[in-house]
């Protein structure tokens, strides 16, 4: 099989300007796959960085009773069970979340409202925070309890900088109004929907909210990248369930809503696990979209290939038809005619996927540069206004398999006419 | 026997204790209700035209006149907007606890808090119902200081339940028992805003004021150099006593006069 590879390696290189075209195709199909999906995963890597670092983790538990927003009462019980479950490298996340509306920032006589102010621990969260795109300061430590992280917006509409004071403004639980003066430790750059919030100490939260110094309304599982977190919220429900009441796995944000409301006439607190895809389901339907509409352009494209590969070879073994019977004349067995072309199919796409991919990431770093900060609706898949693009080793193999596949399936017919080839037919022909 | 005697002279040493507590409530309680019933109207109805209006240092200013009806003994008020265009038929009906707003557009009714600000202006909608200091606040200090050209006592109050707004309130009442300024504080005692009452208009046997000021501590602008507050302005005009319809004070009311 070696002599094969090496007979069809010498062939391919012997008649690589017939292939330049069919090699020009072949890269382009490459580099159109590689851009898209650079660009969809990376869209998609950046919106779930953000979205976890908002929602405290890939895998959130809530607790609701008789009030509308999530109250963690057993945060002992609801902690235990899920390091019990959690995946290796996981990060525990505990939060006290401020969810009224009628957060402020003031400074200066500036004032900007605020989605949600998010009580975090700074000591347990650092690993969530670093992936905090700071402009400005640096992230607060632990027992910085006058320690903020405002947003790039936020700053800009204060006209804050790090180390500036700055008045928080809310209500308590019970409707009056209350103030804490903070100092800005860093800005974060984040100016789409996610930006509209503040990260201070959960204790100053709940100081806040005039409620206990220690209570809890959120307990996330920040997961590993490959975590598996749709089964990781499984294993979490299944091990509150053994100890606390519990609502079904919330597939949507809509869901638990309609759950929460159903069962709020009993007043008992119940417990409740959401992932960030239910966060995100909005969202993930859009770029659901998104990945429909680069299937169809990727299978397009494969089957441009397909097609150009078959007409290229149908060609090439008739013109070599000679050649092929004067080598099955010395002996070569049909399979390794066959083979032979196989080969030589293989080495074009080889070549063919290696310019592509030089060319993709070309390109995706072309995009990278540009700025998008002006498209709004964008901003939430950005860092900076700009495209992180990714593409993982395992989207990698899979286009490179792809093109592998694509062109031995336009070939296969030709190498079959290869390999039935009779030595007398080939010199009749001479 | 003995036990008897001891237990006596325990109740006694509270009852000593207790007694300037009580004493010293009911003085603070006495104090603010005079000065409740200096502006409040138990026994007759209220109405008067406000005009308010809105500064923000270097973008302008907004004016909203509005009919005010206030019944103070059922804890009613309706607001109706009339001025600018825009708000024309907008409605604020307090019945008790329960405060609508009246969208004349949609011509629906959404539930509010006396808490909100109105009209995205520095008042509040608590802040056109009668006053009811000795109801909401303790006194806790208590200073003399001359305000301008009046002598004033400066009273301290803090909250006795959690249904207000400020926790914390520093009130000037004149020797008329008139309030003159208000400083409401937040929980952690940070100003929040500074209304001063500069003029009073007597209407019957009681007071009205003539113009309120508002000065938002946390709002506002630094225009040429200088630092300016947000503030708001009300002018209350035609005040009068006269006995209202009680149809006034209904939802059917708004939705007729907006039309």
């Amino acid at each position: 099989m070696t002599n094969i590879l090496r007979i069809a390696w010498r062939n391919f290189w012997r008649n690589l300007g017939r292939y330049r075209l069919l090699m020009a195709a072949l890269a382009a199909a490459v580099m159109v796959q590689v851009t898209i999906m650079g660009s969809i995963l990376g869209l998609t890597d950046t919106l779930r960085m953000k979205a976890a670092r908002y929602f405290g983790g890939q895998v959130v538990v809530l607790g609701y009773g008789a009030e509308s927003y999530s109250n963690i009462r057993d945060a002992g019980q609801v902690e235990r069970a899920l390091r019990s479950v959690a995946a290796r490298g996981a990060v525990l996340v505990k939060r006290s979340h401020y969810y009224e509306k009628d957060a402020t920032l003031f400074f200066a006589g500036n004032f900007h409202g605020q989605r949600r102010l998010i009580g975090v621990d700074w000591q347990s969260e650092q690993p969530l925070l670093q992936t905090f795109d700071l402009v400005a300061g640096r992230l607060p430590t632990a027992g910085e309890e006058a320690a903020i992280l405002v947003s790039s917006v936020a700053a800009a509409a204060l006209g804050v900088r790090a180390g500036d004071e700055v008045i928080v403004s809310g209500t308590t639980e019970t409707g009056q109004k209350n103030t804490e003066s903070l100092i800005v430790a860093g800005i974060f750059n984040d100016p789409s929907i996610f930006g509209y919030t503040s990260y201070l100490s959960f204790r100053v939260v709940n100081r806040l909210l005039g409620v206990s110094p220690e209570r809890v309304t959120e307990v996330g599982l920040y997961l590993p990248r490959r975590a598996n977190f749709n089964r990781q919220a499984r294993n979490v429900l299944a091990a509150l369930a053994e100890a606390l009441p519990v609502y079904p796995l919330f597939t949507t944000q809509a869901e638990r809503d309609r759950l929460r409301k159903r069962y709020e006439s009993s007043g008992r607190i119940r417990y409740g696990v959401i992932t960030l895809d239910a966060n995100l389901a909005e969202i993930k339907s859009l770029l659901d979209s998104l990945a429909i509409l680069a299937g169809f352009l990727i299978l397009l494209f494969l089957s441009i290939v397909t097609i150009g590969v078959a007409n290229t070879y149908s060609m090439i073994v008739y013109e070599r038809t000679q050649e092929i019977g004067t080598m099955r004349a010395l002996g070569m067995p049909r399979a390794h005619a066959a083979w032979m072309f196989l080969f030589e199919a293989l080495l074009l796409a080889a070549c063919g996927t290696a310019l592509g991919f030089g060319g993709g990431i070309l390109v995706l770093s072309g995009i990278s540069l540009l700025d998008f900060s002006n498209r709004e609706a964008l901003l939430m898949f950005l860092s900076r206004g700009r495209l992180v693009w990714s593409l993982p080793p395992g989207w990698t193999i899979g286009i490179i398999a792809a093109m592998a596949a694509a062109s031995l399936a336009g070939c296969l017919r030709s190498a079959a006419r290869a390999a039935s080839v009779a030595p007398i037919v080939a010199l009749r022909k001479e | 026997m003995r036990n008897r005697s001891q237990l006596a002279g325990c109740l006694a040493l509270i009852g000593s204790v207790l007694a300037p507590l009580s004493a010293q409530t009911k003085e603070s309680s006495d104090i603010l209700q005079v000065i409740d019933a200096q502006v409040s109207f138990l026994d007759q109805d209220f109405a008067a035209e406000y005009t308010v209006t809105q500064e923000k240092p270097g973008q302008g200013s907004s004016v909203t006149k509005a009919a005010v009806f206030r019944r103070d003994r059922e804890d009613k008020f309706l607001i109706l907007v009339l001025e600018p265009s825009a708000d024309k038929g907008k409605g604020y009906l307090k019945i008790g606890d329960t405060l609508w707003i009246y969208d004349p557009v949609s011509r629906r009714f959404n539930v509010s808090s006396a808490r909100n600000r109105f009209q995205n202006s520095n008042a509040r909608n608590s802040d056109f119902t009668s006053s009811t200091l000795a109801k909401d606040y303790r006194i806790t200090g208590e200073s003399a200081q001359k305000l301008g050209a009046y002598a004033t006592q400066v009273y301290e109050l803090e909250a006795l339940h959690n249904e207000v707004s400020f926790p914390f309130m520093k009130i000037w009442v004149d020797e008329n028992n008139l309030v003159r300024k208000f400083e409401d504080y937040s929980l952690s005692r940070q100003l929040l805003r500074t209304t001063a009452i500069p003029t009073y208009q007597r209407v019957g046997d009681r007071f009205v004021p003539a113009h309120i000021v508002i000065v938002d501590a946390l709002q506002g602008r630094t225009v040429s150099g200088v630092f300016r507050n947000e503030r708001t302005i009300i002018t209350v005009a035609k005040p009068t006593l006269n006995r209202l319809a009680d149809l006034i004070f209904t939802q059917a009311y708004l939705e007729r006069t907006s039309r």
